[in-house]
């Protein structure tokens, strides 16, 4: 029912018309109301005679002065002029003065300008006899006709009006409602003339509406000496305001089907101009868009500029105000550029340092785009874009590893198993005693499975050690006492192969910031290098030594085979020097060596010079 | 003799174990999950238990928790994980000591015979001011005799006062100049690497496994300190 009532065209065409007429007579009867006020129509409570009303006043008065000036004379009225110190002298008359008139209208003025030869400065006595009040010849018939129109209904204008604009209020309600609503459509429908560019819509209607209400205005001031009978003002009026009533009504239908369909702002011609300036911009190079913006720049300075006029003129006031406004204008401008550049750097600085924290690794870093503008804006978006890839790749290569170390531990674990019943097996064997070769090949069997045991272990040491999934608790480590320590684990060891350890050391301790069971680690397998590739019978050199901020500790000895390889090579996992490859050991102590010593914020560094084998490891001092 | 449990899903390495501990003279009941240690231990006398961690069904970690709920028994577990991490789990739900796979038999055979020792004479030695008990090691001040599991233990003279000097303090941490300084009364003057030398030995007298210390731990880079096994983690 209400969707029916909602899309009813015809109805809605009924109330648009019956509308337009009830505002339109609400408009004229209110002006009605208020013209009857300045008649005097209200002055006395008691029935107002035509000829106590302002209409007789300001009609009469108008021909009392139109014949004393140039004598001008009517038929159905007759006008005199005398002293008023003596009565009954006429200096002139239009006519013989009638016996019996059927109004009278008396006053004392002077007269100036006269061509009729009356004395400039003089007080005379004017009188208005009016023969006719009612006959089409009489200057009154107009006004009259109006003053019996109207006089009777004065009190019920007012009422009038209010029903009528009541009325119209709610027929406005109605078709505000309604309006855009269609049977066969389930969203708004913009009619033709929806589709007309709002600003040029409203600004023609604008002028239409102003225009049309101007002329009914003017139309219905009835008590003007110009203005005719009834007949001859009430059907303009009316019809004025109800085409300006309409054309306003259609108007706010527009905007309000408009607005319901939300494109307001699409449909106007400021809206296109906006956007293909806009367009136009962004298809410009950057470099082109800051060269017009500094050219539009200068242009509004130099037009404000020249409003700013000549000194000697300031004495006018509008120039002053021209001067004023354009000092005023010129200065808001300036301040304006100014803000606008600040916050352009500011704008830069952001992304600068959005920038810097990438390069530095920080991959979280975002650049606010919702505060940048602009370009900037579109830069931002890259740069948020670039970090953002950088973090997927980080994280699936950290996934990855993390992945390869699950499944080298699992699969270590998994190997363990086997492994210990061959070893176990492979002992029971030996304790049976066996003979000749079977015991040489027992004792193959022995050293493999050994070798095979230290190898799955630093596997998942390694694997560990390189993606950081170790625990590290940094403290204050003695370095001089772990080198004790440790060569003193490794004495025996050491005093087999026949080598001399010289450590060299401040008398002070010296403290670094590491974890103890690490970096024992590291010199666990730096001294089982040592005991493994050292000649034998050669010195071994410790060095311990502090320099700003860093501890470093050196290991220098001979190697017992050629170095035949690089010492980035050596770093390799599964590296070893070709003559060590069938010896124990893994070939990973390096490496594990060398990610230990990264995780506690240190480094190891290798070299190899001529059978010099050096290993510089540094860590911050505590 | 004692009756051990052997506990493991791997019936190779249950025979291995068997094969040498049967050679000590123990007798062995075997198991192989987790369940079915709980049921034998029911059912028989144990006076120890040797499990292994991964098994199907009923795992190590909780037949351990289960036992320890009933029974003080000592447990050793097996186990092929050998982070750090593992091993406070395992020694936290109430094992006495943890073998990584893969082991030494010697060891195994050690170990066992230690926690062996450490159960059936526990409380049977008498106390006197003189003598120092940390675990299974005892240092008697007045006869000058260590022992290990009630193994003596011949130690030299300066290995005698180095351990004296730790034990007085359990868990405290010496230094090896402070070892130097109390047990040589000299100050150190780059001679502390001989305490190092010392404690070496010390710890291939008294542990098990040196490298793997239960009592005469190494704080790298602080000093050394004697501690019952399972008093700090990690």
């Amino acid at each position: 029912m209400i969707k029916k009532l909602q899309c009813c065209l015809p109805l809605k065409a009924v109330v648009f018309l019956l509308t337009s007429l009830l505002a339109a007579a609400s408009l004229g009867l209110g002006l009605l109301y208020l013209n009857c006020q300045t008649a005097g129509f209200f002055d006395s409570s008691d029935p107002m005679a035509y000829e106590d009303s302002y209409l007789f006043e300001s009609i009469s008065r108008t021909l009392a002065w139109d014949y004393a000036r140039h004598g001008a004379s009517w038929e159905d009225a007759v006008v005199t002029v005398e002293d008023p110190e003596h009565p009954g002298a006429f200096f002139l008359q239009s006519g013989s003065v009638p016996a019996r008139p059927a109004a009278l209208w008396q006053d004392t003025f002077e007269i100036h300008d006269s061509e009729l030869g009356l004395t400039a400065g003089k007080e005379y006595l004017v009188t208005v006899y009016v023969l006719n009040l009612d006959t089409h010849s009489s200057p009154y018939y107009d006004s009259y006709t109006n003053y019996q129109l109207l006089y009777p209904h004065r009190s019920q204008l007012l009422p009038a009006a209010a029903l009528s604009a009541g009325l119209a209020l709610l027929g406005l309600g109605y078709l505000l409602w309604a309006v855009g609503w269609r049977r066969d459509r389930e969203t708004i429908y913009l009619n033709w003339q929806d589709r007309i560019p709002l600003d040029l819509y409203l600004a023609a209607d604008a002028i239409a509406v102003w225009y049309l209400v101007y002329y009914g205005t003017c139309v219905t001031n009835f008590y003007n000496i110009s203005s005719g009978s009834p007949l001859t003002w009430i059907l303009p009026g009316l019809g004025a305001f109800f085409l300006a009533i309409a054309l306003a009504l259609a108007a706010l239908m527009t905007l309000a089907a408009r607005m319901k369909a939300g494109r307001m702002w699409e449909n106007t011609v400021c809206c296109r101009l906006f956007r293909s300036i806009r367009s136009f911009f962004r298809i410009l190079p950057f470099t082109w868009r800051t060269a017009l913006g500094v050219v539009g720049y200068l242009a509004v300075n130099v037009f404000l500029l020249f409003l700013l006029p000549n000194i000697h003129y300031f004495s006018y006031p509008l120039h002053f105000w021209i001067q004023m406004f354009s000092l005023l204008a010129l200065a808001g401008f300036n301040l304006l550029a100014i803000a606008l550049c600040t916050f352009f750097s500011w704008q830069l600085q952001q992304l600068e340092r959005t920038a810097k924290a990438l390069a530095e690794g920080t991959l979280e870093a975002k650049a606010d785009t919702r505060r940048l503008f602009f370009s900037l804006r579109r830069y931002g978006e890259h740069l948020n874009a670039i970090g953002d890839g950088m973090n997927r790749a980080v994280e699936q290569r950290m996934r990855s590893e993390r992945l390869k170390t699950e499944l080298i531990t699992n699969v270590s674990h998994d190997i363990k198993t086997p492994l210990t019943s061959i070893i176990n097996y492979v002992d029971l064997l030996k304790k049976e005693e066996p003979e000749g070769a079977a015991a040489e090949y027992l004792d193959i069997l022995d050293r493999q499975s050994q070798r095979l045991r230290k190898l799955t272990e630093d596997l998942v040491e390694a694997s560990k050690a390189s993606t950081g999934n170790i625990q590290v608790e940094l403290q204050p480590i003695g370095v001089g006492e772990i080198i004790d320590q440790a060569l003193g684990d490794y004495d025996q060891r050491l005093g087999d192969s026949g080598l001399q350890v010289l450590v060299t050391a401040p008398q002070e301790g010296v403290a670094a910031m590491a974890d103890g069971k690490l970096l024992w680690r590291v010199l666990d397998n730096l001294l089982g290098n040592v005991c493994k590739y050292a000649l034998p019978q050669s010195r071994v050199y410790v060095d311990l030594a502090a320099a700003g901020g860093l501890v470093r500790l050196t290991i220098k000895n001979i190697s017992r085979e050629m170095l035949n390889i690089s010492a980035d090579e050596l770093m390799e996992r599964f590296v070893r020097g070709d003559a060590s490859r069938h010896t124990e050991g893994s070939g990973l102590g390096l490496n594990i060596a060398k990610s230990l010593m990264e995780l506690m914020g240190g480094s190891l560094a290798l070299s190899v010079d001529g059978d010099l084998f050096r290993v510089d490891l540094t860590l911050r001092g505590a | 003799m004692a009756n051990i449990l052997i506990c493991d899903d791997e019936r190779d390495i249950v025979s291995a174990l068997k094969i040498y501990l049967s050679a000590e003279g123990y007798t062995l009941f075997e198991a192989y999950t987790g369940q079915e240690a709980l049921e034998i231990v029911g059912r028989q006398e144990i006076h120890l238990i040797l499990m292994d961690v991964m098994m199907p069904q009923l795992d190590g970690i909780a037949a351990t928790a289960k036992l320890r709920q009933s029974s003080n028994i000592p447990i050793i577990l097996l186990t092929a994980k050998s982070e750090s991490s593992d091993k406070v789990l395992g020694l936290n739900v109430g094992a006495d000591d943890y073998i990584t796979k893969p082991f030494d038999p010697v060891e195994v055979v050690a170990r066992v015979r230690s926690q062996l020792r450490r159960y059936t004479m526990l409380g049977g030695m008498e106390q006197k001011p003189s003598r120092l008990v940390i675990g299974g090691v005892a240092l008697d001040d007045e006869t000058k005799t260590v022992t290990v599991d009630g193994d003596a233990v011949s130690l030299t003279p300066m290995e005698y006062n180095i351990l004296h000097l730790l034990m007085q303090h359990p868990g405290r941490v010496y230094s090896s100049a402070q070892i130097y300084g109390l047990v040589w009364n000299e100050t150190a003057m780059g001679s502390e690497s001989a305490v190092a030398v010392h404690i070496r030995h010390l710890r291939e007298k008294i542990e098990i496994n040196p490298s793997e210390p239960r009592y005469l731990k190494v704080v790298w880079g602080l000093g050394y300190k004697m501690e019952a096994p399972g008093t700090t983690a990690r």
